[in-house]
């Protein structure tokens, strides 16, 4: 089923490629548009299926645009077409109900395949990180997250269990105080515990050295 | 209440004295030159002075219980008191403010008493006074008490004046210690104090206020000269001849003085005396002459003040010397040489007050400057990376993006130039994002160091890099967001083109009164000074200093660095 669609994006040459890709596939283009202005004053009288948009056209913030349209007229099928990839854009996306979120460096062909404007669930092709850490210490799991004590840490927690103080720790190992003590510090954080007691615990059970 | 006046009148060139007694109480049989011998076994080398000369004897018959006969003249060298029971040499003046040399005189048994006055000035008129015991040894006391308060002020000037000359290094403050010092020898030397405290085995201590008294005026020169600093070098040398001469002949007559205790050659050392005292007037006139020459405010209230200070020595001196009447029982002379030490003292301690302020409102603007210049640097370096990460972003991306889709449009996509096109596209998009990540506007910290660090992954395969958070949410609204990120990429970078490891390990912790960035490499090849001292650490140093946080460096046996930053 062909669409009716409009292109609005602040390099001419995405707007033309675009429009001739899709054209190609049989829709037809109701207009292009390189700025905000020319968008809002357009959909005032008439409309379209799709739009295809650029975020941060003419440096300025498109998502309220978008609001002001999707509220007006919410069977209109938004798709971002953008250079950003960043959580907080998508985020926003999904909140003000754009359909589809598409980085700029995917084809338009993969683009082209995810309309479905029966479907308005909200799609993205643009990768979180997935190697993402964050870690809250009171619910960390030892042995299922690849979290880790590094080799510095884990001698620290050696002569700490063998009863020695900071200072003779920084004298074994030719550190100065206060870099042991933040180990310390880094390491009761990490693993939740308070005193020497909850860690050997923690140590013996989960096996950490 | 004076009893009794020695008079010297000369008849026919020959010195006679002869006593006047007012009220009667006394009667002075005789009054004898120095050539009268009074007994054979008097042992006179143990009666010397400092000019032999002049010697008075006197016979006192009878006296009061409990009285005591003084004679205040500052000029009386030593006293010898007689009786049929007891022999007593005041051979140095005791400790007395009012140079008062009481004689208790004994009224059990003897009825004659001798005296045998030595005195330094033959010219001056020698008073004698009886006074009641207990109540000169209440005022003795008092003046005592003032002698010792005088002598913490001096000392607490004195280290004041040291700690500044430590402080500062200004030659000013030396002299003004040197001063200092001479004054309270010559203040407590002249009174008596300093040998009656301090040195009572010495038996002619008192003779050294002679020399201390030419040295003093000495140091006070130079503490001047100092202050005014002389307009040529002729004056200036002038200045150290003199002074330099000046010692030597102290040393001398101090020389003189010990090696020929009884002769005439004493005279020589009067004339040494003078001769120093005539070369310390030139140096002063030095001084005043300078004053008179165009000079700077606060150079011309120092000599002035010098000036002033000289000339009331001068008229005090006199006044001392004649002792008249109406002139209250006090020894000006000395305590204007206290308030002198005092006065300087507070003058200097204002003008270094006032420089001190002057340099720690420098100080302040240093410091100020040098924030704000960081602080700008942070914000034109904030708004470069802005701008040129915006270019590269909005402006090249999608203009790459633009001819690849419309290349992709005329040919097949297949081909090997849209895929280099679209890597190219990314590579610019990632770097962009390594310029400054969108993700800190919005507070993202770990989102942008994700990012930076799966970009650097994805250049430098071979370096693993781990980041891990502590007990943060996602967001953090700070300030510091934006430096730790900074700071972070070069530390990265520094680490990849620097050290010969291939790990590096970031960890952020939330603790409770504080934020602990870890970063750890297991590089070993770098040079704790050459890392803290070139690629741009002593900026990243300021920069960490200047959002209140703290970096610190170890190198053992890995790079290990810890950043703090306080809540």
């Amino acid at each position: 089923m062909p669409y009716s669609f409009v292109i609005c994006d602040d390099h001419p040459l995405i707007n033309q490629s675009i429009d001739f890709f899709f054209s190609q596939k049989g829709n037809s283009c109701f207009g292009k548009f390189t700025s905000n202005k020319e968008l809002i004053s357009y959909y005032s009288n008439s409309t379209s299926d799709i739009l295809i948009c650029d975020l941060n056209i003419d440096h300025e913030n498109t998502f309220e645009v978008l609001k002001g349209l999707i509220e007006k007229r919410p069977s209109l099928y938004v798709i971002i077409f953008s250079a950003y990839s960043d959580r907080i854009y998508i985020q926003k996306a999904k909140e003000i109900g754009v359909a589809l979120y598409f980085s700029k460096t995917t084809e338009l062909e993969d683009l082209y395949s995810k309309i479905d404007l029966n479907n308005r669930e909200f799609f993205t092709n643009c990768q979180f990180e997935s190697e993402k850490k964050m870690f809250i210490s009171s619910e960390l799991s030892f042995l299922e997250s690849d979290f880790k004590l590094s080799d510095q840490e884990k001698k620290i927690v050696t002569l700490i269990l063998a009863g020695d103080t900071s200072e003779e720790i920084a004298k074994k190992l030719f550190i100065s105080k206060f870099t042991v003590d933040t180990h310390r510090k880094n390491i009761n954080k990490k693993l939740n515990v308070n005193g020497i007691i909850q860690l050997q615990e923690k140590v013996i059970k989960y096996n950490l050295l | 209440m004076i009893v009794g006046l020695i008079f010297q009148v000369s008849v026919f060139s020959q010195k006679i004295y002869f006593v006047h007694d007012s009220s009667g109480t006394l009667s002075f049989q005789k009054v004898l030159s120095k050539n009268t011998k009074w007994k054979e076994s008097y042992n006179q080398t143990l009666n010397f002075g400092f000019i032999k000369k002049d010697v008075i004897w006197l016979k006192i018959e009878k006296s009061k219980r409990n009285e005591l006969l003084t004679i205040p003249n500052a000029s009386i060298d030593s006293i010898t008191f007689d009786s049929k029971t007891k022999k007593i040499i005041c051979g140095d003046r005791v400790y007395n403010p009012n140079y008062e040399h009481p004689i208790a005189l004994f009224p059990c048994g003897d009825s004659a008493m001798i005296l045998r006055i030595k005195k330094e000035n033959s010219s001056l008129v020698i008073p004698l006074e009886f006074k009641n015991a207990n109540s000169f040894l209440k005022i003795n006391s008092q003046y005592k008490m003032l002698d010792i308060l005088l002598f913490g002020v001096f000392v607490s000037f004195l280290i004041f004046a040291f700690s500044l000359f430590i402080y500062s290094r200004s030659a000013v403050f030396l002299f003004f210690s040197f001063y200092i010092i001479t004054t309270i020898l010559f203040y407590y030397t002249s009174n008596g104090l300093l040998k009656s405290v301090f040195f009572p085995q010495f038996l002619y201590f008192s003779e050294i206020r002679l020399y201390v008294s030419c040295i003093a005026p000495l140091t006070l020169f130079w503490f001047n000269r100092s202050l005014i600093q002389y307009r040529t070098r002729f004056l200036d040398s002038i200045s150290k001849i003199l002074t330099f001469s000046i010692l030597i002949l102290v040393g001398i007559s101090v020389l003189l003085f010990n090696y020929l205790k009884d002769s005439y050659a004493k005279e020589y050392i009067s004339f040494i005396y003078i001769l120093c005292f005539v070369l310390i007037c030139v140096l002063l006139f030095l001084n005043v002459n300078e004053l008179f020459l165009p000079k700077q405010k606060s150079k011309k209230r120092y000599a002035y003040l010098f000036l002033g200070s000289i000339l009331i020595t001068i008229i005090l001196f006199v006044l001392e010397s004649f002792r008249f009447e109406w002139l209250p029982d006090f020894d000006f002379l000395l305590l204007i040489t206290c308030f002198e030490v005092i006065i300087f003292g507070l003058f200097i301690s204002i003008d270094f007050i006032n420089k001190f302020k002057e340099n720690e409102n420098l100080a302040l603007k240093l410091v100020q400057t040098k924030k704000r210049a960081l602080n700008e640097l942070k914000v034109i370096q904030f708004k470069e990376r802005q701008k040129i990460s915006t270019i590269l972003h909005n402006r090249y991306q999608s203009q790459l993006t633009g001819f690849r889709l419309y290349f992709g449009n005329k040919i097949s996509s297949d081909e090997p130039i849209l895929k280099e096109m679209k890597r190219f596209e990314e590579e610019i998009r990632d770097f962009s994002h390594q310029i400054l990540p969108k993700e800190l506007e919005n507070g993202l910290f770990h989102d942008a160091i994700y990012r930076q660090i799966k970009f650097l992954s994805q250049v430098f395969t071979d370096w693993k890099i781990s980041y891990q958070a502590f007990d943060f949410k996602d967001e953090i609204k700070e300030d510091w967001i934006y430096d730790i990120y900074l700071i972070l990429s070069e530390l990265i970078q520094n680490s990849i083109k620097h050290s010969n490891g291939n790990k590096i390990n970031i960890e952020f912790f939330n603790h409770e009164s504080e934020y602990l960035l870890t970063y750890s490499e297991n590089g070993n090849s770098l040079d704790k000074r050459a890392f803290e001292q070139g690629f741009g650490i002593s900026l990243i140093k300021d920069q960490i200093e200047n959002i209140g946080s703290e970096i610190r460096f170890e190198l053992n046996p890995n790079l290990f660095i810890i950043i703090r930053i306080p809540k």
